[in-house]
């Protein structure tokens, strides 16, 4: 099987490039085309100028923002370092302490932990069960000297859609400042910044059919949140993201978005109904988990866990699919994936985690076809184990270790 | 969300390909198992003896590959030898002959634990 056969289930890690985003991006790298520095005074610099600047508008249009509120970065990585690094240094004097959550990005979490090496204070706030953190929980979380909080607007894992008008409402009344990581929401659900009480904004461009390596930061100029520079150089972006622009990258991702966001509705309701297709498919195998919030949901991620199987075990076996595990056992700790523990899930079932990620060129014929292989290799690796849905106890089927 | 290279060669085949695979049931038939599933691996062996020979092994693995294919070679293995010989089992040879990654040799000595618990009850302590 090549891998041009396998079906493609995981639009939540990268998704192609639209054709039209990369045709306009070849028109900005040889020498016929707009390739020279953006920054450059001379004419075809300044071609290239305008055509960045055309690209921030365009970006700035699908988000209800200004123009000049659009930093553009290399990813929702370097966003989100720049957004928190850049806000913890810059209010440091006014409080050290920073709210966000345990199911957050890596770029999130990591990032915090750093901070925490540099003295500050971090909050982990416990989602619930349902993968929600609630404006309540950060209420009660925001203390005096509280200067940020970081929440991502969609889970990357598990899909779930948190309610971010609510918690920037809770920040804004406490004068506290909030950063949304909406990778994976940006380009997909409608996200309007002239009336979102956020103050920070991390995109990727990749995630919504732009390319890879260029993403924003968006940061509110009135009232203005201010940043500590985390790069130092040139004085592109003013100054909070030196080095040349990328034009041809920027180029990808306005136009990708521009285009994602004209058919956002649509797209929504479609892929909603192929992922609830597949959902409904998974569930007749029998001891099969929804992760996440039943309603509260991006359209196009999916997150189960299997009873009986072990989830690198489920992957390999699921070849012809290419989905992404929450297993981590590549080591022999048999840890499972940190969001499903977070959310409560026992090691096992965060285990045999399948994260099914949905996107603008799955077919249904696509969904039966991942849904016949599931079954199959599903059934062998059950008959492996030894599972049988008859043998549950308290929904797990359990046996214990030892000599029998 | 991590992505380990997939499994090659035997240690694919027999992962794929499980022989073995089940249980046995009886007076002759020795049973025991190692791991967890909490921690992600949970091997069984089931051993038919006839005389002091292993007639019959099967197995039930819930695991990753390196856990089913290498519990499944060892059935193979161990059908037809006695269990003075079975107790010489090299987890370190089964690796080699699977090619299984150095990280992965600890799924190995799971295995290897639920063989040892069941010669235990053959053997008893002294010949293992």
């Amino acid at each position: 099987m090549s891998d041009k056969d396998c079906i493609y289930l995981d639009y939540a890690a990268t998704t192609p490039v639209d054709p039209e985003a990369a045709a306009e991006m070849c028109k900005c790298l040889t020498r016929e085309g707009v390739f020279a520095n953006p920054s450059s005074l001379h004419g075809p610099g300044r071609a290239a100028g305008r055509v960045v600047e055309a690209a921030r508008r365009k970006v700035a249009a699908v988000f209800n923002c200004r123009p000049e509120e659009i930093i553009w970065t290399s990813g929702a990585t370097e966003s989100d370092n720049m957004g928190l690094i850049g806000v913890a240094c810059y209010n440091c004097d006014r409080g050290k302490h920073i709210i966000t959550s345990r199911t957050e990005h890596k770029a999130v979490l990591d990032t915090c932990a750093w901070l925490e090496k540099e003295g500050f204070d971090v909050t982990y706030l416990v989602p619930g069960r349902d993968g929600e953190v609630t404006a309540d929980q950060v209420a009660a979380a925001i203390r005096s000297d509280t200067i940020l909080v970081s929440l991502m607007h969609v889970n990357n894992e598990i899909g779930v859609i948190q309610d971010i008008a609510a918690i920037g409402a809770v920040c804004h009344d406490n004068c506290v400042l909030f950063h949304v990581d909406a990778a994976q929401s940006a380009g997909k659900l409608p996200i309007d910044l002239g009336a979102l009480p956020v103050d920070l904004m991390s995109i990727s461009g990749h995630k919504f059919y732009g390319p890879k390596g260029v993403g924003v930061l968006f940061v509110r100029s009135e009232p203005r949140c201010n940043l500590a520079p985390v790069v130092h150089g040139g004085g592109q972006e003013r100054g909070l993201r030196p080095g040349t622009l990328a034009t041809h990258q920027i180029v990808g991702l306005a136009t990708a978005l521009e285009i994602a966001a004209g058919h956002l509705e649509a797209e929504a309701a479609r892929i909603t109904a192929l992922r609830e297709k597949l959902w409904t498919g998974l569930s007749e195998l029998g001891g099969v988990h929804l992760n996440g919030h039943p309603e509260r949901r991006a359209p196009g991620i999916l997150n189960v866990s299997f009873e009986g199987v072990e989830g690198e075990s489920l992957l390999f076996m699921l070849r012809e699919l290419a989905v992404s595990s929450g297993s981590a056992c590549s080591s022999s700790s048999g840890e499972g994936s940190y969001v499903l523990r977070a959310l409560g899930r026992d090691d096992q079932m965060a285990q045999s985690s399948i994260r099914f990620s949905i996107g603008r060129f799955t077919t249904e014929d696509e969904i039966s076809r991942a849904l016949a292989i599931v079954s199959q290799k599903l059934g062998r690796l059950r008959e492996v184990s030894g599972w049988t849905q008859n043998a549950t106890v308290d929904g797990r089927n359990r046996s214990g270790a030892g000599v029998g | 969300m991590s992505e380990p290279g997939a499994p090659e060669g035997r240690l694919a085949d027999y992962f794929l390909n499980p022989r073995n695979v089940g249980e046995l049931a009886g007076d002759d038939v020795v049973q025991a198992s190692a791991g967890r599933r909490e921690i992600g691996t949970k091997i069984d062996f089931f051993l038919r003896f006839q005389e002091n020979m292993i007639a019959s092994a099967r197995f039930r693995a819930y695991g990753c590959p390196v856990a089913i294919a290498s519990a499944s070679r060892m059935c193979e293995w161990l059908e037809g030898r006695s269990a003075q010989e079975a107790a010489l089992f090299d987890p370190h040879a089964l690796a080699e002959e699977l090619g299984v990654p150095v990280e992965k040799l600890g799924v190995i000595l799971v295995a290897e634990d639920a063989l040892r618990l069941a010669l235990n009850q053959r053997l008893g302590d002294a010949d293992l």
